[in-house]
């Protein structure tokens, strides 16, 4: 019998509608998994257990009352350590910012606060949300479930190792080059990055205003589909959001996917670095959606490194931009990995970065322009070059040596989600991306949801 | 080409100039990044070529339009 700390928000919530577990109930259960489980994995930076438990009993007394704030009143959540949390602690990693205590929320936290949401507690995140794995950062990183010498992915690895082991069932992360996606894949669950826009990131630690994403990660697609139905919505103190919002995606979640076009991009497919395994996972994954009623089609995109390097550029740029003070006063104190990558950005040049934005525009446009010349609903594409890579084997800036399969949604704004997709010889979790048009979330994680239902044997709960 | 602002042999001396402490930085390391950086960049300029001006200037309405 699956423990009910191993289920879905979506069967979670069913149960707490049916009165079958209070939430008080279930959030001791998870609070006795973040306790077992946290001192091998380090998930969790600070647990909010007491005021979890207060916020599971005020749930308890909306659903006796018949005043379910939402489908996830009553459901715990963590927060990667870059969301602003007023009066309790956070860090973004960094020993700089090891006493930081917010003065206000972060917008996706009053959201869920709003819905009902029970905080669990702040989840590792990599420093400044590019650093990692480093071994001399103020804080552990969290451990992949998988093998705990493998990287777990970065920067939402706490949100990725706490959901792969059962210790809380729905996280934020956020994703400037892959910080949703590449956790996610690595450790065998579901995250979307959502269109540029429509989630705030207002109270979210930066790394690159324009390429940051705030969103959801959860064991399941449709989990997914739940947090961002509640998190997404135009914010007038976010200067990123756009007033174009989308009709809420788990209500209307199909398991078929007749009627889609689906474009299998070659070139990515096929792109330096990527393993035969990935590739073959990614075949296996349309195969399945042809079972499914879509149709696929084979593109071919612009080269992946296009992406990549504009990507890299202006993350960098706008990331030194950010950091460039606090790197002049305190550079000694930033962990090593971190710091070699903030400085990279002193280097760059205003030419460049321009450039950078100009290529940027040239790839969003035709990105979309093929699209439509192929009459494409999503694309279709790995989320990984291969296996994790073992922890000794990542270098301050082992990113320029490949190209980012994560980079093109970044740059281009689109929504993209990683699905689980079985597992590599080396039993490690493997995984591909669904992205669709702007604003097309709801079809991308239709599609993601899908293939989750079909191939139940790919969930996996490392206990 | 996009060039970095450095060359090989004075990237102490830019690191200043940016106000870091170099000593801090693996100089090795931070010029093979840099010169990778400066052969990658180059792909910059196909792409940006056809771009008018305005096409460097991020908005978030016309991006996602």
């Amino acid at each position: 019998m699956t423990e009910v700390t191993n289920l879905s928000v979506h069967d979670m919530s069913a149960m707490l509608s049916r009165r079958e577990i209070s939430s008080v109930d279930l959030t001791t259960q998870l609070i006795a998994a973040v306790e077992a489980k946290n001192p091998r994995f380090q998930a969790f930076l600070t647990p909010t257990f007491e005021l979890a438990l207060e916020q599971a009993a005020a749930a308890d007394k909306r659903i006796a009352a018949g005043q379910r704030a939402s489908p996830i009143d009553g459901i715990a959540v963590a927060l990667k350590d870059a969301y602003d949390t007023k009066g309790i602690r956070t860090t973004v990693g960094s020993g700089l910012f090891k006493n930081r205590i917010p003065m206000q929320d972060a917008a996706i936290w009053e959201k869920l606060r709003d819905a009902g949401a029970v905080l669990l507690g702040k989840l590792e995140c990599t420093e400044f949300c590019l650093g990692g794995p480093s071994f001399d950062a103020a804080f552990p990183f969290a451990l992949n479930p998988h093998d705990p010498q493998r990287y777990s992915g970065g920067s939402s690895s706490g949100a990725g190792a706490a959901l792969a082991t059962g210790m809380c069932p729905a996280a934020m992360g956020s994703d400037t080059g892959g910080s949703i996606r590449i956790p996610a894949a690595f450790c065998g669950v579901a995250g979307i990055k959502p269109t540029y826009g429509l989630v705030s990131m207002r109270g979210l630690f930066p790394l690159s205003g324009s390429l940051d994403h705030a969103g959801p990660m959860a064991r399941t697609s449709r989990d997914c589909a739940m947090l961002l139905d509640v998190i997404a919505g135009y914010d007038p103190d976010d200067a990123t959001s756009s007033h174009r919002q989308i009709d809420a995606v788990a209500p209307s979640l199909k398991e078929d996917c007749y009627g889609m076009v689906i474009g299998y991009v070659t070139n990515f497919a096929t792109a330096e670095g990527v393993s035969a395994e990935s590739r073959q996972a990614c075949e296996r994954a349309l195969d399945v959606y042809r079972s499914l009623g879509a149709e696929i089609r084979p593109v071919t995109m612009p080269d992946l490194w296009d992406y990549t390097i504009a990507n890299t550029t202006i993350m960098t740029a706008e990331g030194f931009a950010l950091h460039s003070d606090r790197m002049r006063q305190h550079m000694s104190e930033i962990s090593y990995l971190t710091r070699h990558r903030i400085a990279l950005g002193a280097f760059i040049s205003g030419e460049a970065y321009i450039k950078a934005q100009k290529a940027r525009r040239k790839l969003t446009e035709d990105t979309r322009r093929i699209m439509d010349a192929n009459g494409l609903d999503l694309l279709c594409y790995p989320a990984m070059l291969g296996d994790p890579p073992k922890l000794d084997d990542v270098t301050p800036y082992y990113y320029l040596d490949l190209p980012l399969i994560t980079a093109p949604a970044n740059l281009t704004g689109m929504p993209a989600s990683s699905v689980r997709a079985g597992f590599s010889e080396a039993n490690m979790p493997m995984a591909f991306q669904l992205s669709g048009r702007h604003f097309d979330d709801g079809k991308v994680l239709q599609v993601a949801h899908a293939y989750e239902i079909a191939t139940p044997d790919f969930a996996k709960i490392v206990e | 080409m996009v060039r970095t602002k450095l060359g090989d042999d004075n990237w102490h001396a830019t690191a200043r100039l940016a106000g870091l402490d170099g000593n801090a930085l693996d100089g090795e390391k931070i010029v093979k990044a840099i010169d990778r950086l400066g052969i990658l960049t180059q792909r910059l300029d196909d792409c940006a070529a056809e771009q008018s001006e305005q096409a460097s200037i991020f908005d978030a309405d016309r991006f996602i339009k």
